[in-house]
């Protein structure tokens, strides 16, 4: 018997954070969850698995538009010539009452109950599935001691979405402890929830997060899929994760410090892209790029906002390795300029480093200052009222001046190190 | 830090050289050199003696950056002279070199006090000044139409041009945001716009699940239809097929009856092939020709046979022998060279050995040329002939130049005269008086701008007090307010003014729904109730609920009446019959009536049902709206009890907003009085202190010169220009004196340098021809022979090395060529044996010819021979081939006859043709078999027993009609399956898509885009912001000092054409403006001043800014390149003595490739302050 086991699809949830340039692959990143998820409905028929456990949050939310569902319950219905039979528990995101929609039940598709924990025994495998969906978005309470004891001559999955004892990238629903599930007496517990592939307990019981199906932003790095589980004689053989994710996220952090131009930048970018990636032609990978350190690299972001993205950017068409996108390129560089020597100058650049140590000793000043220099910005759509300039927090406030008085420094060519080019200024 | 001498021992075109800077004493120094002379790389060597040698540094095309090297000698802070050297690497690069003369790093702080803690950049933009960047500044100064605030900026920080930095910070935002836009302007303007189509989409492209759902019960309905009728279809084709059935199955039968007699009648006839008749044919064809073809190949046997015995037979020795002697033909080819060479190195061994000879004689006749090969210079030799050789010509060349550059001087010296000191002794500049007096007037100068505020203060006050009473006036509503009122009033934030007013738009307008939707309501009710009334005045309708109801009652009064007889109480029992049967009646008459006019009675119910829903619908619309209107006025209390406790007057939100406005107005108002009643306390007191420091100090220097006493009523413009002269007065004194005593100890010290430098290069001479005497005698001259006479005997002896050379390889190629011939023999005597033939000739050629034709006729008789055995041997092949062939063909005609039952193949025809008949009656019985089979209807039995006593009149009546049925219904199915198709059609149209999905997708990149461009808009914005504040500080901070200093400057520089520089405000938006004053009063601004003075301006704030850096202890050299080219002649001397002034606190160095600025200083500039240097 072989069971394929996955979490958190999130159907149709989109891709954030992604600003699309010109050249972006933008046909490869949208849809992408819907993509994974026909990658595992293949990869169960191809596979020739006895079960499908989804463990939670198929869906991202009540649906907006009714095709979310008639494409899962499309897909779904792949499975059925194949005698496969599905499980599905709701997690916080599909919860009952957050789903309003409905579409015919499919016989061979088991969602499982939210009033009352359910037992599924498949006989003619010896295998029984337990199983409760949440009954509305928030459930703050364990459900493990609802769950039916485990069925003598089986092998048991529980199926269940849960925060365990906590996650600080996840919120908490349904919290439970691993002592807990071990005590239920079943082989394999089929969680869903956390989106990072965790392997909780190696045996007896078996417990596994399999993470979410598709990354589908810049925190969500690495692979992404399921688990195919084999049983043997009630007994469990064999487990294996299979990658699904059709877009892969990374984050790559490159060490500036001795760094001293662009060449050497994108030489080091590759260098450590190649090491990254292994290779990996399989699938499109979307890399955000950090840069740290004190480095003269700083001063040439100032002069030239974006230099740096850019070089990176005309590295890779010299990069023959798996398919890549820049996703973005986060400066978080420093600068080695004396500061505490330049605000002693008698002249205008000591003037400058003055008074921004002015307004970033001033909270409250700073923020009337900057919201004042800021007034031409138009109001925002609802969506994107988080990202309005009266939200930044002070730290937000003093890095934004950070960047600015660097940004006018270098403009004035002041405290640049060798090798800097400034247009128009030296 | 001063640099006394920088020795540019390896960088650019130098090697070696010391350029001489002076003792220190003397600031200015001006630097001479032509094109070409390597002034620019001496400009980058002062930069990278401080800051390190660039890691690509161009300078590397005589000397590679490994080898290149600066070095100087500084003094320092403590007025030490220390020797530095820079070498070209990373890290620790600089050293200082010690008493024994090694290396050891420099210490941090002596790096320090070379760079002054600047960077690169820093220094060069600071300390640094070229032609090209004056005339910029210059140019800036126009372009920034006389902004006091950018060019006291760019001239401080050696900015090249503030406005271009403010267009790219203001371009950079742009490129993100532009204010105002729609269009696809700015990165943020597109994203948003993106962001609302993409909204659009988004709304268009969901599907609801209602509709879904409709198309859903649509696509039921139409399949059902479709499937009732395909049913019928299926019921009449399955009759229909009945009576074609049996109407095509009488006839075949009959055929088959036929069929099977005929085969009983042929039942003894053999069963064979149909090809039987045609293979007995082939069979006996095949016998014929195999037996001609057996005559035919028994004759080529006999005549292969014959041929072969008749061949001679060929020489198996020469064939054994053939690989050997075709090798040695074909060395054999080679002879003739081999001897041809050999002859030709004879002669060309013995043409060398003379040429050798010749020129060993022409060396030295006297001894044996093998004693004098003996002789020939080493690579070692050579090299160290070479190198001794170069230096004694460079050790000249140097000698050389410096007598040249000698001579013009030698005049100078003769005419030297000593001049008197000055007897009178002066005050000098850090006399306590003259600093004290210099101070005042600094201070004055710094608060010149507070002196002018306090002039313009009072009327400023008076202007700001009328607005304030004016704007308190507006306030207005009834009450009377003070400043300090207004100040303890606490405003309405406005995003609680927005949420109140959003609140009560939004209360209003759900209101105006509400009424709305009661007057439909009212309208279609009045509607219903009409048709009601319309539909009873037809009479009386029961509907299904009144049927329900009468039921109803009737089983209750049955559920009571067999309770009663349950208890046995017969009293009430007749009652509750009467009832029992008038509810029966009741219920069952409402049922008939219903039954009757059930039509109205239904058009009844849906009516009172309408009516019922939209009561139901009105009451809670009403109780909506008396809820809305209740909390309208708790919001307004609520709202009112606010604004009182903030003692606001209590006014709507838009109205309140309005006030509120006024109030910030006034606030603004109150605080500017509050703050120009300050600035003039301020003012005041800055006034009353320069006054009196001013006066003290000029009675400090009375005695010094005359003038009348100050005190306290007098101007400070009055004591400031006394200060100034009296000032004026004790620099040119000192001036005068300090010129005068420095030209004598400068003439001094240039005789005493140029005499050390002559006795050391004649040194260098002597030690070169010293190092060239062990070379004369290795190469065998005379001891007396110079250096043409060693280069000349160097190429005599690399002649004979190479005559060598060609001799050794004349005699290898003659061996090698007699090694070739004596081979070639040896293997034609071991040859000559193995064939048992003589001993070959010594001319080996005709001998090898000779042999070659044996070996070919040998071949040619072995071919012949083995080409007859090969044919022979497949004529037997096919001998055999045939006999057997005739012995199968045989055995198949004794098989034929076996099977037609015959003895001889003669009776074979006749059984062939009973045989087809019996075969044609079986196929004809099969056929029809197949025919009833193919119907696949039922077994032969079942059809005879279908077909019966069939009537077949009766049969063909009923197929037509059940074909026509099925032609009726045709059509119908048809129609029922398009709509059903189209049905189908309308759901599957609705995939599972994901339009609305991707619209999203995209929602979520264009809100990306904003949110990712938002960061550096900002930082572009707040960059404009801090450098707009800093420029504005630094001009409120620095114009005093700055002003006053590029003042003097400026005035040096022009002869006191321009005596004054000053601020004043701007026509348009009151920025302030520089302003240049005439000697006569006038004033201009910077577009009206030429080219040449405004990069003469733009060197006066230099000096001044740099002025500034100086007064925080920053002593670096400053270094101009052809600075006075925009300058003529009279300008260019007042600049030079401006700065020489100016280099009495800090070095100056000026290079320039105009000689005659070397002239023109030495004649303007006493040479106590100027030292001059050519390059």
């Amino acid at each position: 018997m072989k069971f394929l086991h996955a979490a958190d699809l999130h159907i149709d949830s989109p891709l954030r954070g992604l600003h699309v340039r010109d050249g972006a692959p933008v046909d490869r990143l949208r849809g992408a969850t819907r993509q994974a998820f026909v990658a595992l409905i293949d990869l169960a028929v191809r596979r020739q698995v006895n079960l499908v456990i989804l463990a939670g949050d198929l869906y991202d939310g009540d649906w907006v538009d009714f095709r979310t569902g008639l494409f899962v319950h499309e897909q779904l219905a792949r499975l059925a010539p194949h005698g496969i039979s599905v499980f599905v528990v709701r997690g916080n995101h599909d919860a009952e009452s957050v789903i309003s929609r409905q579409l015919p039940r499919q016989a061979h598709v088991h969602v499982f109950s939210s009033r009352v924990a359910q037992t599924r025994v498949l006989s003619e495998l010896g295998v029984a599935v337990h199983g409760r969906s949440f009954p509305n978005r928030a459930v703050s309470e364990d459900l493990v001691p609802g769950y039916p004891a485990a069925v003598r001559g089986c092998f048991n999955i529980g199926v269940l979405h849960t925060s365990l004892s906590g996650s600080p990238d996840h919120g908490t629903y349904a919290p439970t402890r691993v002592e807990l599930l071990a005590a239920t007496g079943y082989d394999y517990l089929a969680l869903g929830h956390i989106h990072v592939r965790q392997v909780v307990r190696e045996s007896r019981p078996r417990i596994v997060f399999p993470g979410n199906l598709q990354g589908r932003h810049a925190l969500e790095t690495g692979p992404k899929g399921c688990e195919i589980v084999t049983v043997h004689d009630g007994q469990l053989v064999q487990t294996e994760f299979v990658a699904l994710d059709v877009v892969r996220w990374h984050g790559l952090v490159l060490a500036c410090q001795p760094l001293t131009d662009i060449d050497a930048l994108c030489a080091q970018f590759l260098a450590d892209l190649a090491t990254l990636l292994a290779g990996d032609r399989s699938r499109l990978h979307v890399v955000r790029v950090r840069l740290r350190g004190a480095s003269v690299l700083h001063q040439m972001e100032a002069a030239q906002p974006g230099v740096l993205e850019a070089a990176l950017q005309a590295g890779l068409r010299h990069w023959d390795g798996p398919e890549v996108w820049i996703e973005r390129v986060l400066s978080e560089l420093t600068s080695p300029l004396d500061r505490a020597a330049a605000s002693e100058r008698p002249d205008a650049v000591g003037e400058v480093v003055r008074l921004a140590d002015q307004l970033a000793g001033d909270e409250a000043a700073l923020r009337q200052w900057a919201l004042a220099a800021l007034d031409s910005l138009p109001a925002l759509p609802v969506d994107l009222g988080d990202a309005r300039p009266d939200r930044l927090t002070p730290d937000q406030w003093r890095a934004l001046l950070a960047d600015a008085e660097a940004m006018v420094l270098a403009q004035l060519g002041a405290g640049l190190a060798d090798s800097v080019p400034v247009g128009g200024v030296r | 830090m001063k640099l006394l001498r920088l020795h540019l021992q390896a960088f650019g075109p130098f090697t070696d050289r010391w350029l001489d800077l002076g003792d220190g004493a003397v600031g200015l120094h001006l630097v001479c050199g032509p094109n070409e002379a390597g002034k620019s790389s001496t400009l980058r060597a002062l930069t990278a003696l401080r800051h390190g040698i660039e890691m690509r540094s161009t300078d590397d095309f005589v000397h590679d950056h490994p080898a290149m090297r600066l070095g100087a000698v500084l003094l320092d802070r403590d007025g030490r002279e220390v020797h530095v050297v820079r070498r070209k690497g990373r890290g620790q690069t600089l050293g200082v070199r010690g008493a024994d003369g090694g290396l050891v790093p420099a210490s941090a702080d002596l790096e320090h006090q070379l760079t002054g803690g600047l960077t690169r950049a820093d220094h060069e933009s600071l300390y640094g000044l070229d032609h090209e960047r004056l005339r910029q500044g210059g140019r800036a100064l126009l372009a920034g139409e006389g902004d006091l605030g950018a060019a006291l900026f760019e001239a401080s920080a050696g900015v090249r041009s503030l406005q271009a930095v403010v267009t790219r910070l203001e371009q950079e935002a742009r490129r993100h945001f532009v204010p105002g836009a729609r269009g696809s302007r700015g990165r943020i303007n597109e994203a948003l716009r993106q962001h609302a189509e993409q909204l659009s989409v988004l709304k268009d492209a969901t599907l609801r699940p209602t509709a879904w759902a409709e198309l859903q019960r649509t696509c039921d309905e139409t399949g059902q239809a479709l499937q009732t009728l395909l049913d019928t279809h299926a019921g009449l084709d399955r009759q229909a097929r009945q009576w074609r059935e049996r109407l095509a199955v009488a006839p075949l039968l009959v055929r088959l009856d036929q069929s099977l007699q005929r085969c009983a009648e042929l039942a003894d006839a053999p069963r064979l092939g149909e090809n039987a008749p045609a293979s007995r044919s082939a069979l006996q064809a095949s016998t014929a020709e195999h037996q001609q073809a057996l005559a035919a190949v028994s004759d080529s046997v006999g005549r292969h046979q014959r041929e072969l015995e008749a061949l001679p037979s060929s020489s198996p020795v020469v064939l054994l022998a053939a690989a050997a002697i075709e090798r040695l033909v074909a060395q054999g080819e080679t002879l003739d060279q081999c001897q041809r060479d050999l002859a030709e190195t004879a002669a060309e061994q013995a043409r060398l050995e003379q040429r050798l000879a010749q020129q060993l004689a022409a060396i030295d006749d006297r001894q044996a040329p093998a004693v004098l090969l003996r002789s020939v210079p080493t690579a070692v030799v050579r090299a160290q002939a070479d190198a001794a050789l170069s230096a004694r010509a460079e050790a000249e060349r140097a000698w050389q130049q410096h007598r040249q550059a000698m001579q013009p001087r030698a005049g100078e010296a003769v005419a030297m005269a000593h001049g008197d000191l000055p007897a009178a002794p002066v005050r000098s500049a850090s006399d306590p008086a003259r600093v004290a007096l210099r101070s005042a007037c600094d201070a004055v100068v710094r608060a010149e701008s507070v002196l002018a505020r306090l002039a313009a203060l009072p009327a400023e006050q008076a202007v700001a007090r009328q607005r304030l009473a004016a704007a308190l006036s507006e306030l207005g509503h009834g009450q009377v307010w003070s400043v300090a009122r207004v100040r303890e009033v606490c405003p309405v934030l406005e995003v609680d003014i927005d949420h109140a007013v959003r609140t009560e738009d939004e209360g209003r307008t759900r209101q105006g729904e509400l009424a709305l939707r009661l007057a439909q309501i009212e309208e279609a009710l009045r509607g219903r109730e009409a048709e009601r009334t319309q539909l009873l005045s037809q009479g009386v309708v029961p509907t299904a609920d009144d049927v329900r109801a009468a039921r109803r009652a009737r089983d209750a009064t049955w559920a009571g009446l067999r309770a009663d007889l349950a208890s046995g109480l017969s009293g009430v029992a007749g009652e509750a019959l009467r009832s029992f049967e008038q509810a029966v009646r009741q219920a069952d008459a409402l049922a008939d009536a219903l039954a009757r006019d059930a039509g109205r009675a239904a058009q009844l119910q849906a009516l009172q049902r309408q009516i019922g829903d939209l009561a139901r619908d009105r009451q809670l619309r009403q109780t909506e709206l008396g809820q809305l209107q209740a909390e309208q006025a708790a919001r307004a209390t609520a709202w009112q009890a606010r604004l009182q406790e903030a003692g606001l007057p209590v006014l709507e939100p838009k109205s309140l907003r309005e006030w509120q406005a006024r109030l910030r107005v006034v606030r603004a108002e109150a605080d500017r009085v509050d703050l120009l009643a300050l600035e003039c306390q301020h003012a005041q007191a800055v006034a009353d202190q320069v006054r009196q420091e001013l006066g003290a100090a000029l009675q400090a220097a009375a005695p010094a010169v005359d003038g009348a006493p100050a005190d306290d009523r007098t101007p400070i413009a009055t004591l400031l220009a006394l200060a100034r002269q009296r000032e004026d007065h004790f620099a040119r004194e000192e001036q005068a004196a300090r010129t005068s005593a420095a030209e004598a100890a400068l003439r001094q010290e240039q005789q005493q340098r140029e005499q050390r430098e002559t006795l050391r290069l004649l040194a260098q001479v002597d030690a070169a021809e010293s190092a060239l005497r062990p070379v004369v005698d290795a190469l065998c001259l005379p001891g007396t022979a110079d250096a043409v006479a060693a280069r000349a005997r160097l190429l005599e002896w690399d002649q004979v090395r190479v005559t060598s050379d060609q001799l050794a390889q004349a005699r290898l190629a003659h061996a090698r060529a007699q090694r070739v011939l004596a081979d070639l023999a040896r293997k034609a005597t071991e040859l000559a044996s193995a064939l048992q033939d003589a001993v070959p000739p010594a001319d080996l050629r005709h001998w090898l010819d000779d042999l070659g034709r044996r070996l070919e006729e040998a071949r040619r008789l072995e071919g012949r021979r083995q080409v007859l055995a090969q044919a022979l041997d497949e004529a037997i092949g096919r001998r055999q081939h045939h006999l057997a062939a005739l012995q199968q063909l045989e055995q198949a005609r004794d098989a034929l006859c076996a099977a037609a039952g015959v003895r001889t193949e003669a009776e074979l025809p006749a059984a062939e043709e009973r045989a087809r008949l019996r075969r044609e009656a079986e196929q004809l019985r099969d056929h029809v078999r197949d025919l009833l089979a193919q119907g696949g209807w039922r077994d032969e039995a079942a059809l005879r027993t279908l077909v019966g006593d069939l009537d077949l009149a009766q049969a063909q009546t009923e197929a037509a009609r059940c074909e026509q049925a099925l032609a009726d219904l045709a059509p119908r199915l048809d129609a029922a399956r398009q709509r059903d198709e189209a049905a189908r059609r309308q759901r599957d149209a609705i995939d599972s898509g994901d339009l609305a999905a991707q619209a999203r997708e995209r929602m979520e990149e264009a809100g990306a885009t904003v949110r990712s461009g938002l960061v550096p808009w900002m930082r572009a914005r707040l960059a404009q912001a801090l450098l707009a504040q800093a420029l504005g500080q630094f001009r409120e901070r620095a114009q005093g000092p700055i002003l006053r200093a590029a003042s003097t400057c400026f005035a040096a520089m022009t002869g006191g054409e321009y005596d004054r520089l000053q601020s004043e405000s701007g026509d348009d938006d009151h920025r302030p403006v520089l302003q240049i004053r005439r000697r006569d009063g006038r004033t201009l601004t910077v577009d009206g001043l030429s080219e040449g003075t405004r990069d003469q301006l733009y060197l006066a704030l230099r000096l001044a800014a740099l002025q500034m850096h100086r007064d925080r202890g920053t002593h670096l050299p400053l270094v101009l390149d052809d600075v006075l080219m925009t300058s003529d002649d009279d300008r260019a001397v007042r600049v030079l003595r401006m700065l020489a002034d100016f280099a009495q606190g800090s070095q100056v160095l000026v290079f320039t490739h105009h000689r005659h600025l070397l002239d023109l200083a030495r004649l303007s500039l006493p040479a106590s302050v100027l030292r001059c240097s050519t390059l």
